[in-house]
C-alpha cells in the first residue's frame, strides 16, 4: 500500500460569490522512501497540495489517506494528534520560534509524543548531528545564518521520526551556496534513511534532486516521469 | 363590605393552618405559626380596651386589665429574642401624620412625653419570667412595630409607678380594618 | 487531568522578555493598577476593622431613648444610670462593678501647634472604663489625674496633626480648659484610638453637666442584652435604652454602606481600566506572532494549549504586577493614618486585602489574554503560515 494514497482529490473554497478550486481531481500515489518535488506556477496549486498531505487543511472532495489513515475525516483535534507523530515540516522561513534555543526548537514535537526526557534528549542530539549543529544548540535563531536556521527546522522535522516529510519551498530564502547544503541534506535524508520527501519547489535546480518530479498547472496534476506506473497502480 | 370584616375572624378560626385567599389573614395571621400562638392570639377584638394613658392613671397592681395601644415608643419596641414589646397611647401623632405604622418610635414628641404614655407588655411564663422567644415570632408578626394591639392581662407597677402589663392574651387589630372603619366613622 | 500536551513554560516566561519595553511598561501599568486596588480596598477593610472592633459582644451600651444612633445627643442622669448598673445582670468581681459612664462629645479643640481649633472627639471616663473597653491598652505614660488627657494612638490624626501634637507633657485646649497629655492609649485599631479621654467629673464640671451620655456595661456570666433592654424599657421612667455595642456598631456600618458601595465601584471601574492595558500587550504580542502559533499548530499542539500559554502569559505578568503591587502596598499604605467624621481609621492591608488586590490582579492577566488568544485561534493554520 502507498504511503500516500490520493483519489479524485479537489480543494474548493469561496470568496465572496466565487467558488476557487486550487486542486481539482488530483490522483496520486507516493511510495515509502520516494522523493517528490512539486513544481508549478504561483497558484497551480502545489503547496495546497502540500498542505493537504500534512493535514494542516482538509479536502472538499476525494479520497486522501496517508500512512494509513484516511486524514479528510479526522477531527481538527485528531489530526493535530496525527500530524505530531506523522508528519515533519520544512518551512520556506524557517518558523523556528525565536524565544527558545535550537536544541530546544528540535525538541519541540517530541513534547506531543509519549516520550521520556532521556529519549528526548536522545533524539534531538541525534537530529542536530544528522543536520551537522551538534555545537550551536544553545544558540537561539536570531544567532543563527539562513542556513543553519533551516538545518535546525529540518532537524526539528525529521527529530519525531515522521512517516512523511513535507517541506514548502525550503530553500526558497537562501542564497546559491547554502541551497546547495540544504538540498544535499535532503537528498542525504531521503537516501540514508529512507525518509519519506514531498518538496514544493519553484526552482528546477532543486526540483531536479528529487527521484519523482510532479507538476501542478491549474490544480490538475501532470506526471510526466512515471505515467505508465501510474495507469498500472490506477488499474 | 362590612359584613366580609366581620366574618374575617370567623373565616381565621376555621380555616387556621391553611392558606387563605383573605388579604386581612394574611397581615394579622400567616402561615407557619409559632406553636404557642394559639394559646395567646384572639381571633376577635376583645371589648372595653383603655387607652395606655388612662391606664397608667388608674389601674392597681394586680388589676386584670385590657389595654389598647401601639407597638412603639423606641426605635426597636420589641426586645430581641423576648416576648417583650413596649406599647404608646393611640394618641400620640409622629410628626408626620399619618406614619404611625412607620415611626412608631415618636422620637420628635421628646422622650419625657413618650415615656408618660408608655407600657410595657410581656408574656411569662409559671415563675413570671419572660418567655425566651421573640415576640415576633410568638404572634407570628414579622412587623409588630408600629402594629395596633389589644392586650388583655394583668397590671403590674412598680415604686415609681411604671406599668407593665403581663399578658394573657394578645389581638392583633388588622391593619385595613382599622383605616376602613376609621373612614366609615361619620 | 490534562487532556493534551501543554507548551513548555519556558516559552511562555521568556515571551515576556520578547519585547521588553513593552512589557515593563504594562507591568508599571498593571502594578498601579492593582496599587489602587490595594489603597481602595485598605480603605475598606480599615473603614469596617475600625468599626468591627469597636465592638464586643460582652459589653452593652445604655443611652437615652431615641438616640441609639447618635450617643452624642444621649443624655442619661447619673441616678438613672446607677439604677441600671445596680442590676445582677452586670458584671461584678471584688466589690468593682463592671460599669463605665462615659460623657462623649465632639468638640473644638486646640493644640498646641494651632492657631485654630479641630474638631476632635472628647469621651469623660472613669478607671473602670478600662474594665469595660477591654481593647483599650495604655502604651504610654499613665492614667490621666485631674486636668490631664489620655490621648489615643490616632487623635493627633483626627485633629490633623503630627504625633508630635499630642505628645507627653504636650497641652491641648478644649471646653476652656487645657488639659495636659498624660499618656497614648491603642485600642486593636478600634474607634477609641481617635478620641481624647479625660476624667468624667473634671468634664463634667468643665462642661457644666451633671449626666453622662452613655453608660458602658460589661454582660454578668449567662445575661444577655436582651436582659437589660428588657429592665430599661421596663422602667419607662428611666427613659433609656440598652443596645448591645456589636449591634451598636453595625448600625453604624450601615451607613457607611454607600461609601463601600462607592469603593468596590471604584475597584470595579480600575480594574476594568486594567483589563484594557493587558488586552492591549496581548494583542500586540499575539498580533506580532500569527505565523508563529501557527506553526505550533502544524507541529501538532492543539489550539487550546497554545492559548493556555498566551493566557500563561498575561497571568505571569499580572502576577508580577501584583506581587510588586503588594509589596509597595504594605510597605506604603499599609498603616497610613486616615481621617473621617466619625473619627480616624488606618489603611489596612491585610489578608482579606491582599486576596481581593492579587485575585484582581490575576484576574485581569487572564481576562486581558484570553480575547486576544481565542481571535489568534480562529485564524486557519494555512492561513497563518502564509502572515508576515
Amino acid at each position: 500500500m502507498p504511503l500516500v494514497e490520493i483519489r479524485n482529490l479537489t480543494k474548493e473554497y469561496r470568496k465572496g460569490e466565487q467558488v476557487i478550486t486550487p486542486l481539482k481531481d488530483v490522483t496520486l500515489d507516493v511510495e515509502k522512501g520516494d522523493f517528490v518535488s512539486l513544481m508549478g506556477a504561483s497558484g497551480s496549486g502545489k503547496s495546497t497540495l502540500l498542505n493537504l498531505i500534512a493535514g494542516i487543511d482538509r479536502p472538499t472532495r476525494g479520497q486522501l489517506h496517508v500512512n494509513g489513515t484516511d486524514i479528510g475525516k479526522l477531527s481538527r483535534t485528531q489530526l493535530a494528534h496525527w500530524r505530531s507523530a506523522n508528519v515533519g515540516y520544512i518551512f520556506q522561513l524557517y518558523n523556528l520560534i525565536p524565544v527558545l534555543t535550537a536544541w530546544e526548537n528540535v525538541e519541540m514535537p517530541l513534547l506531543l509524543l509519549p516520550l521520556s526526557r532521556a529519549d528526548r534528549r536522545k533524539r534531538v542530539a541525534i537530529a542536530l548531528e544528522a543536520v551537522g549543529l551538534s555545537d550551536r544548540s544553545e544558540h537561539y535563531p536570531r544567532q543563527l545564518s539562513g542556513g543553519q536556521e533551516q538545518r535546525v527546522g529540518i532537524a526539528r522535522a525529521i527529530v519525531a521520526n515522521p512517516a512523511i516529510v513535507v517541506a514548502d519551498e525550503p530553500t526558497g530564502d537562501l542564497d546559491a551556496e547554502t541551497t546547495e547544503q540544504i538540498l544535499h541534506l535532503l537528498q542525504r535524508l531521503n537516501s540514508e534513511l529512507s525518509t519519506t520527501l514531498v518538496m514544493v519547489t519553484h526552482d528546477p535546480n532543486a526540483a531536479a534532486i528529487a527521484s519523482r518530479r510532479l507538476r501542478l498547472e491549474k490544480g490538475e496534476l501532470l506526471e510526466p516521469e512515471r505515467p505508465a506506473l501510474l495507469a498500472t497502480r490506477r488499474a | 363590605m362590612n359584613r366580609w370584616l366581620f366574618l374575617a375572624p370567623v373565616l381565621f378560626l376555621v380555616g387556621c393552618g391553611q392558606s387563605s385567599s383573605d388579604p386581612l389573614d394574611k397581615i394579622a395571621y400567616g402561615p407557619g405559626q409559632h406553636p404557642d400562638s394559639f394559646k395567646y392570639l384572639l381571633g376577635s377584638e376583645p371589648a372595653d380596651a383603655k387607652d395606655v394613658i388612662a391606664l397608667r392613671g388608674d389601674a392597681k397592681d394586680g388589676d386584670a386589665v385590657v389595654v389598647v395601644g401601639r407597638v412603639g415608643g423606641s426605635k426597636q419596641p420589641v426586645i430581641k429574642g423576648r416576648a417583650a414589646f413596649t406599647i404608646v397611647d393611640l394618641s400620640l401623632k409622629p410628626c408626620n401624620p399619618g406614619d404611625e405604622e412607620e415611626c412608631f418610635d415618636f422620637a420628635c414628641l421628646g422622650k419625657e412625653k413618650v415615656a408618660k404614655a408608655s407600657a410595657m407588655v410581656k408574656f411569662v411564663d409559671g415563675q413570671d419570667k419572660t418567655l425566651n422567644v421573640d415576640a415576633h415570632q410568638l404572634l407570628n408578626a414579622p412587623q409588630l412595630e408600629g402594629q395596633i394591639v389589644v392586650v388583655r392581662g394583668v397590671a403590674k407597677r412598680d415604686e415609681t409607678n411604671n406599668l407593665t402589663i403581663q399578658a394573657n392574651q394578645i389581638y392583633l387589630r388588622p391593619k385595613q380594618v382599622v383605616k376602613a372603619t376609621e373612614s366609615a366613622q361619620p | 487531568m490534562i487532556l493534551f500536551r501543554l507548551l513548555p513554560w519556558e516559552y511562555g516566561v521568556r515571551n515576556l522578555f520578547r519585547r521588553p519595553g513593552r512589557s515593563v511598561l504594562t507591568l508599571g501599568a498593571l502594578t498601579l493598577v492593582v496599587l489602587l486596588v490595594f489603597v481602595v480596598v485598605g480603605f475598606v477593610r480599615g473603614l469596617e476593622t475600625s468599626l468591627a472592633v469597636s465592638g464586643d459582644p460582652r459589653v452593652v451600651l445604655v443611652h437615652s431613648l431615641g438616640a441609639s444612633e447618635t450617643v452624642e445627643y444621649s443624655s442619661i442622669p447619673m441616678g438613672h444610670a446607677a439604677e441600671v448598673w445596680s442590676t445582677s445582670w452586670v458584671q461584678r468581681r471584688y466589690d468593682t462593678t463592671y460599669a463605665s459612664p462615659e460623657l462623649y462629645l465632639g468638640t473644638r479643640m486646640q493644640t498646641e501647634a494651632d492657631d485654630q481649633p479641630t474638631l476632635g472627639l472628647a469621651r469623660g471616663v472613669k478607671p473602670a472604663a478600662l474594665l469595660v473597653r477591654r481593647q483599650v491598652q495604655i502604651v504610654e505614660g499613665r492614667w490621666p489625674e485631674a486636668g490631664e488627657v489620655l490621648v489615643g494612638r490616632l487623635a493627633a490624626v483626627k485633629l490633623g496633626r503630627s504625633d508630635d501634637a499630642l505628645a507627653i507633657g504636650k497641652t491641648i485646649q478644649f471646653e476652656n480648659r487645657t488639659w495636659k497629655v498624660s499618656g497614648k492609649f491603642a485600642a486593636q485599631g478600634s474607634a477609641f484610638e481617635s478620641e481624647i479621654w479625660c476624667p468624667l467629673e473634671d468634664l463634667q464640671q468643665a462642661m457644666k453637666r451633671q449626666d453622662i451620655s452613655v453608660l458602658a456595661l460589661t454582660l454578668a456570666p449567662g445575661a444577655t442584652a436582651a436582659d437589660l433592654d428588657e429592665f430599661c424599657k421596663e422602667r419607662v421612667n428611666l427613659e433609656v435604652e440598652a443596645t448591645a455595642e456589636t449591634a451598636y456598631y453595625a448600625s453604624l456600618q450601615k451607613h457607611y454602606g454607600p461609601v463601600r458601595w462607592l469603593a468596590w465601584l471604584m475597584v470595579f471601574l480600575i480594574a476594568g481600566a486594567g483589563v484594557f492595558a493587558g488586552l492591549n500587550t496581548m494583542y500586540g504580542a499575539v498580533v506580532g506572532r500569527v505565523r508563529e502559533l501557527a506553526t505550533l499548530q502544524t507541529l501538532g499542539f492543539l489550539r487550546r494549549a497554545i492559548a493556555l500559554s498566551l493566557v500563561q502569559e498575561g497571568t505571569l505578568l499580572a502576577a508580577a504586577a501584583s506581587l510588586t503591587a503588594a509589596l509597595l502596598a504594605l510597605l506604603f499604605i499599609n498603616g497610613l493614618a486616615i481621617r473621617f467624621t466619625m473619627g480616624a481609621f488606618v489603611l489596612r492591608i491585610d489578608s482579606v486585602a491582599l486576596a481581593v488586590g492579587c485575585g484582581t490582579g490575576l484576574i485581569l492577566g487572564m481576562v486581558g489574554a484570553l480575547p486576544p488568544a481565542l481571535r489568534a485561534m480562529r485564524l486557519p493554520v494555512v492561513d497563518g503560515l502564509k502572515a508576515v
